[in-house]
């Protein structure tokens, strides 16, 4: 039996030892099974806490505790107010569903981070790798090379210089991931099925017009607007999206 | 539901414009916030109300915090303060008071659904009888996933306190809720 404190094994649990002493801990525990046993313990206890407070942080957010903060901030240049709308009263022509009212909020507010988002487009192309951005598999239009790429690492909360945007991310009804991306050859939606990025819609895609520099297009909107059709329930928060990146957008 | 001392959620005077990168920063941390409040609070409706108070809170002082650093570890900071100012009111109110709310009040969680799962009522009130030095402990570490260090500057406290809160934390929750863990 070894002797070690509940302090010890705690610690080791926690990732609180230096690497030398958590070998240290490693190797003990693999020729004590009640030290093995102790130590499952508190991993076990680790687990379950945390297990039963991540809904919580998963769960949206009361809306008025962002636009409390948002108040707070540098006003909005008024373009921008007439590009919100055109996405509201385009989502206010898709067909009435249940819940439409408590997720319109949210969609909203992508919307508009999406068209405040202001794209740098220099350095990659979109032909930046070895093949097109779109090849046909199975009689289905996958993303591939620079924009399959993009799909699978780039986070919306947190925008590169890239010539890829993503605006979004959010779940269809059969519970697929689904991205929307803008690029300068083509936007679109896509969805995560049998292991590719499978094109849902396409659309032509915004060339930067005066210098390296652009607002965000209508495109852009229409294209969250047809998200917010296909959307079951709210897109994605930042660490929804994280968490759904981390399990290879399963 | 008892609210927060007016005193800590008065935002009549807007000093300046906070930054768009400390509001969106905080947006973004708002999930997580409300989590840490109801682990605190030990009720959603209290939890909720506590996460309001704090978000105030960090606009008014904003132009304290340091760009650079942690901005989550500044607001959970500001959010056991705000909680340890309102326990101690509610306290001052309980010996005016008879205090009988209090016993039907613990381990009672706010979100009907989440209440109805066993399983997570019984994780509930274990964390509810802890001591409230332990629990927060037990929060920052095991479930915001702070390291030790990180966890005592917040409280406030030395490293040494936090390691033997956390681990008299851990006791009570294994003894609370069984080998099943």
């Amino acid at each position: 039996m070894t002797d070690m404190t509940d302090e010890e094994i705690m610690a080791y649990v926690d990732g609180e030892l230096e690497e030398e002493a958590r070998g240290r801990v490693t190797l003990a525990a693999l020729g004590d099974p009640d030290l093995a046993e102790r130590i499952a313990a508190q991993r076990a206890l680790r687990d379950r806490l945390s297990a039963h407070f991540a809904p919580i942080a998963q769960a949206p957010v009361p809306p008025e505790w962002a636009r409390l903060i948002r108040q707070k901030t540098t006003p909005e240049p008024p373009r921008v107010a007439q590009v919100v709308d055109l996405a509201a009263a385009r989502a206010a022509r898709q067909p009435k569903q249940s819940g439409q009212t408590t997720q319109g909020r949210a969609w909203v507010s992508a919307a508009m981070a999406a068209c405040l988002a202001i794209g740098v487009f220099a350095g990659t192309q979109w032909h930046g790798r070895d093949t097109g951005p779109i090849s046909v598999k199975d009689g289905a239009l996958v993303a591939s090379g620079a924009l399959g790429h993009a799909l699978d690492t780039q986070l919306a909360s947190a925008q590169g210089s890239g010539s890829i945007r993503m605006l979004g991310t959010f779940r269809r009804e059969s519970g697929d991931v689904c991205r929307v991306f803008s690029g300068q050859q083509a936007s679109g939606i896509a969805c995560h099925d049998k292991g590719q990025w499978q094109l849902q819609h396409v659309l032509p895609g915004s060339q930067p017009e005066a210098g390296d520099y652009r607002q965000a297009g209508s495109a852009d909107a229409e294209l969250m607007g047809l998200a917010q059709s296909m959307a079951k329930g709210d897109p994605l928060d930042a660490q929804q999206e994280q968490a759904a990146k981390a399990k290879g957008w399963q | 539901m008892k609210r927060i001392p007016a005193s800590v959620s008065s935002t009549s005077k807007a000093k300046g414009v906070t930054s768009t990168h400390f509001a969106e920063s905080l947006v973004e941390l708002l999930p997580r916030m409300r989590r840490f409040a109801r682990g605190l609070a030990r009720d959603g409706a209290d939890g909720d109300d506590l996460c309001q108070a704090t978000i105030e809170r960090a606009l008014k002082s904003s132009h304290l915090w340091q760009e650079g650093t942690r901005l989550d570890a500044w607001v959970y900071r500001i959010m056991r303060n705000l909680w340890i100012d309102e326990t101690r009111a509610r306290s001052r109110r309980a010996q005016t008071f008879a205090p009988e709310e209090e016993g039907e009040h613990v381990g009672v969680a706010g979100d009907a659904a989440i209440e109805a799962h066993a399983e997570m009522a019984h994780v509930d009130r274990a964390m509810a009888a802890l001591p409230a030095d332990q629990r927060e402990a037990v929060m920052l570490v095991l479930v915001e996933g702070f390291a030790y260090k990180e966890a005592a500057e917040i409280i406030g406290c030395p490293m040494g306190t936090l390691t033997s809160r956390l681990v008299r934390g851990r006791e009570a929750l294994m003894r609370m809720l069984g080998e099943t863990a």
